[in-house]
């Protein structure tokens, strides 16, 4: 589970969006993924088949159109038709700007208290942050103990429509359960180190000595 | 005075490191010999402070090192540790008592096992160091610390100097109680495999007294007041096996917190007016010593020195829109100061010199 918090688009962000780099494309190419038609008139081979009457895909139509409907709407209207298969790419982009790694070190009554190191640029020193607890997502808040691993990013989102919007993303690591052959394990594991201290835990533990 | 000039053979220097959270401790016991009590890492995380200052004043480690002490396991006391144990091959090393346990022993392997976050845990140092120690022991039988330390416990000894360094805590009973308090962190069947945390209150600390003649330290680690008079610092003012002796130097307990305050430590185990010096601890809510902490520590000692101050500072400039989140978010972020200051004591050890005592500071070190 993670908690996302969006935050309504600046017009900072609006404004150096075209530039910002995601995954190593350009934003208008991001959105060649999203426009499918235009993406496919990028391609010199279809371009030069094409004869500029209008383009349209089967998506253009609600999913519930009748099929026979919107093949008639089709043939009728529109000069050719590209067939196109479903947008490809991911169903959201997230370009992170901040990330951090944290271990919780304290729980109140309203927030958190967590060491963090900076994954981003990890020259810098360890930070200490509060975090208020409504920013935890409430199914990840009864696991939520001193030792709890989570990841913090914050950055910018783009949906399918080309929105974009600033994230804030809260992800508490979920990790496996310790086995019971691991518990075994581990306590011969001390047993056989214990001997090897050459020691009697009984006894020191008594005694002091 | 040069910060790297070495002390003189007969001068007890004290050299207390810390950045925003860690501390490690350096003394001069005196004709070379060298004693290092817990770690923090150097600017550049790489290297152990001790490490950095002793190549710095020219001491051969492999030789002169003659003893580390672990006081806990915690993770702003040990990092680096390891590093040192490594290069300080003739160092005897010393632990508490209370950690000689099966139970301590499994939560260091489970440890070792669990890497879940990029920051080492101070158990998994604890493990490094018991590894080293291993393979470096020819006797399979012996292949843990030198000695167990616990209350009244001499650590070392220079008889003709008259140089002494002893343990003053864990008491017995503490030894008796970590057991079960190591216990309750242990991993069991189906628990979710999580970071060990720090155990409190940190009764388990090993405090320290060096006694070279007329001078002595009192290295006041993470130890607290304990809930009775067979535990914590309450168990080492009542002790009868402790040496008795009033220190001019004292290394304040747990970072000047109140919980580890007691006005029998200034009146039974330190001398009026001493010089008092901490470390900073950054962590948490409540970073220490608060601002009640310092009044209370300056009505006591003549002076009072803190290795980094203050301990957090803004945190770095980033991304407008980072920025706007955070602030939006109502989110609380401070940077803890990185670069380790570095208090320096130094002491005449002679009997027939009245103890004229230096105090320099470097770093980013403050007189509170």
């Amino acid at each position: 589970m993670s908690s996302t918090r969006t935050f309504q688009q600046t017009q900072e962000t609006k404004a150096t969006a075209g530039k910002m780099p995601i995954w190593g494309a350009s934003v208008s190419e991001v959105g060649q993924l999203f426009e499918s038609a235009e993406a496919v008139l990028t391609k010199p081979n279809l371009k030069s088949e094409w004869d500029g009457g209008p383009l349209v895909s089967l998506l253009d139509y609600p999913p519930e159109a009748p099929t026979e409907h919107v093949r008639k709407d089709i043939r009728e209207n529109y000069s050719q038709l590209i067939r196109l298969t479903s947008p490809r790419g991911p169903q959201r982009l997230f370009e992170i700007l901040q990330q951090w790694e944290g271990v919780v070190s304290e729980i109140t009554e309203d927030s958190v208290w967590a060491d963090l190191v900076d994954l981003t640029d990890r020259t810098r020193a360890e930070e200490v942050v509060e975090l208020p607890l409504a920013e935890i997502c409430p199914a990840d808040r009864p696991i939520l103990r001193p030792g709890s691993v989570f990841y913090w990013a914050i950055g910018r989102e783009w949906t399918r429509s080309g929105q974009m919007r600033r994230i804030s993303e809260i992800r508490i690591r979920r990790t496996p359960q310790w086995s019971q052959h691991a518990v075994d394990l581990l306590n011969a594991k001390a047993t056989d180190l214990l001997e090897r201290f050459n020691g009697d835990v009984e006894n020191t533990a008594a005694t002091g000595q | 005075m040069s910060k790297t000039l070495p002390p003189q053979a007969n001068e007890l220097e004290l050299s207390l490191f810390g950045p925003g959270i860690g501390e490690c401790v350096v003394v001069h016991l005196g004709h070379g010999d060298w004693m290092v009590v817990d770690s923090c890492r150097s600017f550049d995380g790489k290297r152990p402070v001790a490490l950095e200052y002793l190549e710095g004043i020219g001491i051969d480690i492999k030789h002169q090192v003659k003893l580390i002490v672990a006081t806990h396991w915690h993770d702003d006391h040990i990092r680096g540790l390891a590093q040192l144990v490594d290069h300080a091959e003739a160092a005897r090393f010393v632990c508490s008592s209370a950690l000689h346990c099966k139970e301590f022993l499994t939560l260091v392997l489970a440890d070792r096992d669990v890497k879940l976050v990029a920051q080492t845990s101070g158990i998994s140092e604890f493990a490094d160091i018991l590894h080293i120690l291993s393979n470096r022991s020819t006797d399979k039988c012996a292949a843990g610390p030198n000695q167990w330390a616990t209350e009244g416990s001499r650590l070392y000894v220079d008889s003709d100097r008259n140089v002494e360094v002893w343990a003053l805590s864990p008491s017995s009973q503490t030894v008796t109680d970590s057991k079960a308090a190591i216990a309750g962190l242990l991993p069991s069947p189906r628990a979710p495999i999580r970071r060990f945390y720090q155990l409190r209150p940190n009764d388990l600390s090993v405090t320290i007294m060096v006694i070279a003649s007329r001078t002595s330290l009192l290295l006041g680690a993470d130890l607290e007041r304990g809930r009775d008079q067979t535990r914590g610092w309450q168990a080492v003012v009542n002790s009868k096996i402790n040496p008795t002796c009033l220190s001019q130097i004292y290394k304040v307990a747990h970072h000047g917190s109140a919980d580890a305050d007691l006005g029998e430590i200034w009146t039974k185990l330190v001398a009026r007016q001493p010089h008092a010096v901490l470390t900073p601890y950054a962590r948490g809510a409540k970073p220490l010593p608060s601002p009640e902490d310092v009044s209370r520590m300056k009505r006591r000692a003549s002076s009072l020195f803190c290795t980094a101050w203050p301990p957090a500072k803004s945190p770095p400039r980033r991304d407008p829109a980072v920025e706007r989140t955070m602030k939006e978010m109502g989110v609380t972020l401070r940077a803890v100061r990185k670069q380790p200051g570095h208090i320096r004591v130094r002491i005449p050890i002679a009997e027939d010199i009245p103890p004229d005592t230096s105090v320099e500071l470097f770093g980013g070190a403050r007189a509170l």
